[in-house]
């Protein structure tokens, strides 16, 4: 906003953040707005500066009228048997709050609320006003977030505990949820039974590889000749393998 | 027969001024923005669709608020015209309009609304006190 200063009483916005103690409340949106309209009408006043104190009294005031004005107007459509309020409702209200300083045609009765001061005194305004929109787009205020609803018993197809609830509440949360279940079941571990299991195992092992071993000296010295087993013997002696060495002079003895 | 025939015709120019009235109010475009409006009468169980009567607020509000300015604009230059000009510079500084709690407290006063700026406030104990006896 052009040619408005501020000159703040205690606060500092230029020398850094606001104190951390201050917390957000609901309003503070519909505030600062209102805030921004309050110094936009006192432009249009003719006001060059204010002080913050005097702008945000303004700007609670500010809310109150709509809100004071909205209850009134509320008020004499209920009294009526309605609950939308109408025209003559608010035009009602606004004589109801205008009664604090008096206003011509307040003694009269039976007057159409058409021809009621306060209508001739807005349309005065509107006509010899200037318009002065709002600085920014506003958006719709406040957010609607759609929240996840707890399903009922009826709709989990549970049976509630008790014949006193209802089945159409919302159903209970599972036992997981306060209560402390184990996350899997433990079986009791036996180190010495697992310890033989492992060794029985390995008995087994060695029983397969040790025929198959005989199966194969069984083949070899059937069909292999006996030159071919010395000098396999005899590479072996010469590499150093003395263990495959002496397997096939012992295969060579058992051929004969 | 009829026996208030004027009574009809009164009824007639009576809606039709107020069609008349709603209408211009969808003409006229008010500081207050309808969003910030629809907000506060919903907070307050104000319910109707219509948004010429959301308008009608605003316009009622903005009449209001601006009211109250120009009363504590006029105490303001009152105020000023009263002041003794010492010094070029000081008069100069003096024209400025400055919004402050003691002309908008007056001005709230014929509206019957109270609103009373704190002559001072007490940061310590010793706000107050005598700077010689606070030495002691």
């Amino acid at each position: 906003m052009s040619g408005v200063e501020t000159t703040g009483d205690t606060r500092k916005g230029e020398d850094g953040p606001s104190s951390s103690l201050e917390r957000a409340k609901a309003d503070d949106f519909g505030i600062s707005i209102s805030k921004i309209v309050v110094a936009q009408i006192c432009e249009s006043v003719g006001y060059q500066g204010y002080k913050e104190f005097a702008l945000e009294a303004l700007t609670d005031i500010s809310i109150w009228y709509p809100c004071d004005l909205a209850k009134n107007a509320s008020f004499h459509a209920n009294l009526d048997g309605r609950t939308e309020c109408d025209v003559l409702d608010i035009t009602r209200a606004l004589e109801d709050l205008g009664d604090s300083h008096g206003f011509p045609g307040a003694s009269e009765t039976g007057n159409c609320l058409v021809d009621s001061w306060i209508v001739k005194e807005i349309t005065q305004f509107m006509d010899t006003k200037e318009e002065i929109p709002f600085a920014q787009p506003v958006p719709k205020f406040p957010v609607v977030r759609n929240e996840k609803l707890v399903p009922s018993f009826k709709h989990m197809n549970e049976a509630p505990p008790g014949k006193h609830i209802p089945s159409w509440l919302p159903a209970f949360p599972d036992p997981h949820t306060y209560n402390h279940t184990p996350m899997w079941t433990e079986r009791a571990s036996n180190p010495c039974a697992d310890k033989i299991e492992q060794a029985r195992r390995q008995i087994k092992a060695e029983r397969a590889l040790l025929r198959l071993q005989q199966r194969f000296v069984l083949v070899v010295c059937t069909i292999l000749p006996k030159e071919a087993i010395i000098s396999d013997s005899i590479i072996f002696l010469l590499i150093g393998d003395s263990v495959h060495a002496c397997y096939w002079m012992s295969m060579l003895i058992m051929r004969g | 027969m009829n026996p208030n025939p004027q009574s009809s015709d009164g009824k007639h120019d009576d809606d039709s001024a107020l069609s008349d009235f709603l209408a211009s109010l969808m003409d006229y475009t008010p500081t207050i923005p309808d969003e910030l409006v629809k907000h506060y009468l919903a907070k307050s169980g104000f319910q109707c669709p219509d948004v010429r009567l959301i308008r009608l607020v605003a316009v009622a509000t903005q009449k209001f608020v601006a009211e109250v300015a120009s009363d504590a604009l006029q105490h303001c230059k009152a105020r000023q015209a009263a002041v003794v000009k010492d010094k070029r510079d000081k008069q100069q500084k003096d024209k400025r309009l400055i919004l402050v709690m003691d002309d908008l407290s007056k001005s709230l006063h014929e509206y019957g609304v109270n609103v009373k700026h704190q002559e001072y406030f007490a940061d310590s104990p010793s706000t107050g006190i005598d700077p010689a006896s606070r030495e002691e």
